[in-house]
């Protein structure tokens, strides 16, 4: 339900690090989810699509991947973000 | 085409304003508590008894969608109130708690409630920089919260079962509903109330202002 405020914060990780690496244009962020993460995969993308718009990541894709790897509540990284 | 490796936790935003607010509340000497639970579980009740015994040194902060309903309500009890309304969000986070102590008068304030949001899933997500989380449930909800929704009794440090002057009109079983919340958490303390009757109250107060150690606020679990 917080899917909001968790893809607020993807976008502010990905427009930092793309400042900081002189990207102009995200065109991919991948979002590494733990098992145990109560986030909703589809709602996420809903959100993102309409965050994005008038930001770097305008063209960007965000790619959410399970990590069965990573237990315990609250684990959604940030794991790269690609563009030109 | 550039790729960047970051590894950034969502929360960690969220998290580092949260250590913030939590040094300024050391600073001034102040424990703060995060009021969780369902909506109509009975958190404004139980805080309006904790208030009529020491209004002057509670200061509180009501997170609600929408009204000011229960800051009237606490403000009603004598105590210092700052309304947070979410407009639709679900959970406070750390930001706006750091907003809300700047409204507040902190001058002989010993104790913060944070009177979240009901909602058994997303307040359990964020930290506000509290020292203790006490999550309220009532009999009538059933027995089955902590099996469904378990973060928030792993994070609770008490676990409030309120309404229970009306066990008997139920088919709660308090034994179990125990069983459940230790299996999430072996140090969770559950405290039987019923906060329209006061019952169980100063127990909760004894808890809040007693001699436990201001340990660092982490997720043990992770």
């Amino acid at each position: 339900m917080h899917e909001g405020a968790v893809c607020r914060e993807i976008l502010l990780i990905a427009e930092r690090a793309a400042r900081q690496n002189d990207i102009r244009d995200i065109t991919g962020i991948t979002l590494a989810v733990g098992t145990q993460s109560c986030v909703n995969p589809a709602q996420l993308q809903f959100f993102f699509e309409i965050a994005k718009q008038n930001t770097r990541a305008e063209h960007a894709v965000l790619t959410i991947e399970p990590d069965d790897t990573i237990t315990g509540p609250r684990q959604e990284f940030v794991r790269a973000i690609e563009g030109d | 085409m550039k790729q960047v490796e970051l590894n950034e936790s969502v929360y960690a935003r969220n998290d580092s304003i949260a250590q913030r607010v939590r040094q300024q509340l050391d600073a001034h000497g102040i424990r703060m508590f995060n009021l969780l639970g369902t909506p109509g579980s009975g958190k404004t009740t139980l805080l309006e008894q904790l208030l009529r015994e020491d209004a002057q040194h509670i200061a509180v902060i009501e997170g609600d969608l929408f009204t000011d309903e229960d800051t009237q309500r606490v403000r009603a009890c004598g105590a210092q109130a700052v309304q947070l309304n979410t407009q639709g969000a679900c959970h406070l986070e750390a930001d706006a708690i750091e907003a809300a102590l700047a409204q507040l008068n902190l001058d002989g304030i010993t104790t913060i409630v944070i009177d979240n949001v009901g909602n058994l899933v997303c307040t359990a997500e964020f930290a506000l920089g509290e020292h203790k989380r006490i999550a309220v449930i009532s009999v009538t909800e059933g027995n089955d919260k902590p099996r469904k929704y378990p973060l928030i009794f792993q994070t609770s440090d008490f676990v409030v079962l309120n309404k229970m002057d009306l066990l008997p009109y139920t088919d709660f079983d308090p034994v179990r509903f125990a069983q459940d919340v230790y299996a999430l958490n072996p140090h969770a303390e559950i405290l039987h109330c019923s906060a329209v009757r006061g019952d169980g109250v100063q127990k909760l107060r004894e808890y809040m202002t007693g001699n436990w150690e201001q340990e660092e606020w982490q997720w043990s679990e992770s």
